[in-house]
C-alpha cells in the first residue's frame, strides 16, 4: 500500500470517529474564545494607557495657554512636578500579546510618574513570581500549554498498543506492511492533523487581535506556530514511545496522563513554590514601614532647615516664597529616595533572582518552556517588563532633572519648555531578535522530540511489538 | 505447503518451544492443542516471522520463513484470537482497508462476495463493526483472508467465546477453505471443534508435540482421555 493511501486511509478512519472532528472543532472554537478573551484584556489595558496619555497631553497644553496667560503656577517649575503634572508611561505592546497575557495583568504596563521619588511608581509593582502556569489566564497560551498535550494523547495513547489490541498490527503485518511504517503513517497523519488544526487556530486568534501586519508580527507568529507544534510533536512523540511500551491501552492512557500530570501541572508548581519560598520578595510591611520612617526623617530634616531659613529672615516668617517651599520638597523627596533605595533595589533584585530560577527550572518541563517562550514571544513575560521598567527609571531620572534643574536656577517654566520636555520611549520589540533568543530552547525541545522518535523507532523494530500482547496474556 | 523441522524457541531460560517437527499439506486441517503457554502460539508466531526461532526451519511453500520473511507472509492467511479490527468502520469498510493493505484493490462487489462466502448477511455489511458480535467479527477476518487468496492459513484460538452455533459456522467456513486447497494451522483449546475440523491433531506440552492422531484414527472421548492424560503426564 501506497504511504498516500495509508495516510487518506488513517484520515478516513479519523473522521469516521464521531469524537475526532468535534474535538478538532472545539481546539478552534476555544481557541477563538481564548483569542477574544486575551485581546479584551490588552485592549483594556491599551484604552488605560491611552486615557492618562490623553489626559497628560491635555493638561500640558492648558499649561502652555497658562504660561502665556502669565500664571505663577504654571510657570513655576516645582508645583508644576511636585503638585499639578504627573506623566504616564507604557510598555510597547507587540500587536500579538493578547495571544499570551503572561505578567501582563500582574505587572504593571504603565507607571504614572512625576519628580517624586521612585517609590512613588515602582512601589506599584507586583513582586509576586511571575511563573503564573496554573492560575494563568485564559489564553491562547493557556491552551497551547495545558490542552495541547491532552490532545496529543487522546489522539495517541493507543497508536501502537490499540492498534496490537485490535488484532490489526499482526494482520497489518501479514498483510504485507512493516509495523514500523503502518504505525509511523498513523503517527504523521494524527500529528499532522493536530500541527494543521493548531496552526489554523493560532492563525485565527492572531487575526482577532487585529495587529498591525508588520515584520515584526510576522515574526512573532511564525515563533508562535513553531513553538507550539514543536510542543506538539514532543507529546505525540511520548506518546508514541508509552504506546509502544504498553502493555494495554489502560497502562498507556494512565502513564500519559502521569506525565502530563507531572510535567504540565505539578513541574510548574514545584518551580512557583521554589521561586516564590527559596527566593521570597523582602516584607510588604517593611517596605511601609521605611517609606513611613523615610518621610518622617526626610520631613524632620526639612522643617528644621525651614526653621533655620525663617530664623535667618524673620521679616519673613509666615510668608515662605513658593521657590523655597518646592525647594525643600526637592530635598525631602531626595532624602526619601535615598533611604528607599536599599529596599527597592532588594525587591528588584529578588524579582531578578526569581527570573534567574525561573529560567533554569524551566528546563524541567517542556509546559514551562513553552510558556516562557510564547511570553517572550507575545513580549509579556518578566525580562521584558524589567527593560521596561529600567527604562522608565532612566525617563524618571531625565524627568526629574529637567524641572529640578529649572527648579535650583530659578528658571521659570516656558511655553517653549512644555514643548521639550522630556519623551519616553519604550523598549522596541524585536521580532527577529525574538526568534533568535528563542531559538536555543526551541532546538532543545526539538532535539528531545527527535529522541523521543527514535526511541520511539526502536520501539517499533523490536519482535516484542507483536508477541507483547501474547507475553503479557501468559499465553505461549 | 508448511513445515517445521527442529524448531526451537527459547526465552532466556525458558524454553517455549522443543524441537518440533511439523507438516502442514495442502488441503489439511492440523490442529494444534495444548494448555496455555505449551507452545502453540509460539509456533504460529514463528510461522508468522513475529519471533525469531532459537533453532530449526519454518518453511512455507518451501521457502524458509527466517530468511524471506516478506515472501512467506504473502502466501498467508491470519486470524488472531480476537479480531476487533475498527469499530467506527464497516465490515466492508473494513475488509477494503486490508485489502490494500495487502495491495490488492478489489471491486465492491468483489469485496461483499468475499464477505458473504464468510457467512457474514448482507444487511451486516455496511454497519459499524462496533455492533458485530465476536463471531461477526470473525467472520469479517475470514473474509479478509479469502480475499487475500491464502495458500497458507494459521488461526490462534478462533473459536474461544463463540457461541455453538457461530462456532459450528466458523468450522464449516474452515473446511471450505481447506477443501479449496489451504494448508490451514489451528490453535485451539477446543478439543471437540478440532475433532469435528482437523484432518490431523497434535496435542502440545512444555513446547513439544507429545501426541499426533489423524482425525479419523480417534473419537471425541478417546481425544478427550489422551488430552487429559496428556497434561498429567510427568
Amino acid at each position: 500500500m501506497r504511504s498516500a493511501d495509508i495516510l487518506l486511509s488513517e484520515l478516513a478512519l479519523l473522521r469516521r470517529e464521531q469524537i475526532v472532528p468535534w474535538v478538532l472543532v472545539g481546539l478552534l472554537l476555544a481557541t477563538v474564545f481564548a483569542g477574544f478573551s486575551g485581546r479584551m484584556i490588552v485592549n483594556e489595558q491599551r484604552a488605560g494607557a491611552l486615557e492618562a496619555r490623553d489626559e497628560a497631553r491635555v493638561l500640558i497644553e492648558s499649561l502652555k495657554r497658562q504660561v502665556a496667560a502669565g500664571s505663577e503656577t504654571a510657570r513655576s517649575p516645582g508645583a508644576v512636578a511636585y503638585s499639578v503634572l504627573s506623566m504616564p508611561v507604557s510598555k510597547a505592546a507587540t500587536s500579538l500579546e493578547g495571544l499570551a497575557i503572561g505578567q501582563g495583568d500582574l505587572l504593571p504596563d504603565t507607571y504614572r510618574l512625576s519628580a517624586r521619588g521612585t517609590h512613588t511608581f515602582l512601589g506599584q509593582i507586583d513582586p509576586e513570581n511571575s511563573l503564573r502556569l496554573v492560575s494563568g489566564n485564559f489564553d491562547v497560551a493557556f491552551l497551547v500549554v495545558w490542552v495541547l498535550p491532552l490532545l496529543a494523547i487522546g489522539f495517541l495513547f493507543d497508536v501502537v498498543v490499540g492498534e496490537r489490541e485490535r488484532g490489526v498490527l499482526s494482520l497489518a503485518m501479514v498483510a504485507g506492511a512493516s509495523a514500523g511504517r503502518f504505525i509511523w503513517h498513523k503517527w504523521w497523519t494524527r500529528f499532522l492533523l493536530l500541527a494543521a488544526v493548531t496552526t489554523v487556530s493560532i492563525v485565527v486568534a492572531a487575526w482577532i487581535q487585529e495587529p498591525a501586519w508588520t515584520a515584526t508580527t510576522a515574526y512573532v507568529l511564525a515563533g508562535w506556530i513553531l513553538t507550539s507544534v514543536t510542543y506538539l510533536a514532543l507529546w505525540c512523540a511520548l506518546a508514541l514511545v508509552v504506546s509502544a511500551g504498553a502493555g494495554s491501552s489502560e497502562a498507556a492512557a494512565t502513564r500519559l496522563a502521569g506525565a502530563w500530570l507531572v510535567f504540565v501541572v505539578l513541574f510548574p508548581a514545584v518551580t512557583n513554590l521554589i521561586a516564590g519560598s527559596v527566593m521570597s520578595p523582602p516584607s510588604r510591611v517593611e517596605l511601609t514601614a521605611t517609606l513611613r520612617e523615610a518621610t518622617e526623617q526626610a520631613d524632620k530634616a526639612v522643617a528644621a532647615e525651614r526653621d533655620r531659613w525663617f530664623f535667618d529672615h524673620p521679616d519673613l516668617q509666615g510668608d515662605m516664597d513658593r521657590r523655597a517651599y518646592y525647594l525643600s520638597v526637592a530635598r525631602s523627596e531626595a532624602g526619601i529616595e535615598k533611604i528607599m533605595a536599599p529596599l527597592l533595589e532588594e525587591f528588584a533584585q529578588n524579582a531578578r533572582d526569581q527570573q534567574r530560577v525561573i529560567e533554569i527550572m524551566k528546563y524541567l518541563s517542556p509546559g514551562t518552556l513553552t510558556f516562557r517562550l510564547l511570553t517572550s514571544l507575545s513580549g509579556s513575560d518578566g525580562r521584558q517588563h524589567a527593560h521596561f521598567r529600567d527604562a522608565v527609571v532612566a525617563y524618571h531620572r531625565d524627568w526629574k532633572d529637567f524641572f529640578v534643574t529649572r527648579l535650583e536656577t530659578d528658571a521659570p517654566l516656558t511655553a517653549d519648555d512644555y514643548d521639550h520636555l522630556p519623551t519616553f520611549v519604550a523598549p522596541q520589540i524585536d521580532g527577529r531578535h525574538l526568534i533568535l533568543s528563542s531559538s536555543v530552547p526551541l532546538l532543545l525541545m526539538l532535539a528531545l522530540t527527535c529522541l523521543l522518535c527514535l526511541l520511539g523507532s526502536r520501539k517499533l523494530r523490536s519482535t516484542d511489538l507483536i508477541v507483547g500482547a501474547y507475553s503479557s496474556g501468559g499465553s505461549r | 505447503m508448511l513445515e517445521a523441522i527442529g524448531l526451537t524457541k527459547n526465552y532466556g531460560e525458558v524454553r517455549a518451544l522443543g524441537s518440533l517437527d511439523l507438516q502442514v499439506k495442502s488441503g489439511e486441517i492440523y490442529c494444534l492443542l495444548g494448555a496455555n503457554g505449551a507452545g502453540k502460539t509460539t509456533t504460529l508466531n514463528i510461522f508468522l516471522g513475529f519471533v525469531q526461532a532459537t533453532s530449526g526451519i519454518a518453511r512455507i511453500d518451501n521457502i524458509d520463513v527466517s530468511h524471506d520473511p516478506i515472501a512467506t507472509r504473502k502466501r498467508i492467511a491470519y486470524i488472531p484470537e480476537t479480531v476487533t479490527l475498527y469499530g467506527a468502520l464497516s465490515g466492508l469498510e473494513n475488509l477494503d482497508y486490508f485489502s490494500k493493505l495487502s495491495g490488492i484493490k478489489h471491486s465492491t462487489e468483489s469485496l461483499r462476495g468475499f464477505l458473504e462466502q464468510a457467512g457474514l448477511a448482507v444487511e451486516a455489511h455496511d454497519r459499524p463493526l462496533q455492533g458485530y458480535s465476536k463471531g461477526m467479527r470473525q467472520k469479517v477476518g475470514i473474509a479478509i483472508a479469502i480475499a487475500r487468496d491464502a495458500k497458507v492459513l494459521l488461526l490462534d484460538e478462533p473459536t474461544s467465546g463463540l457461541d455453538p452455533k457461530a462456532s459450528n459456522e466458523f468450522s464449516q467456513l474452515i473446511l471450505a477453505m481447506a477443501e479449496r486447497g489451504s494448508a490451514i494451522l489451528m490453535a485451539t483449546h477446543d478439543l471437540f471443534r478440532a475433532r469435528e475440523t482437523g484432518s490431523r491433531i497434535g496435542i502440545m506440552r512444555d513446547g513439544s508435540l507429545r501426541k499426533e492422531f489423524a482425525a479419523g484414527e480417534i473419537g471425541h472421548r478417546d481425544l478427550e482421555h489422551e488430552y487429559l492424560k496428556t497434561m498429567q503426564e510427568g
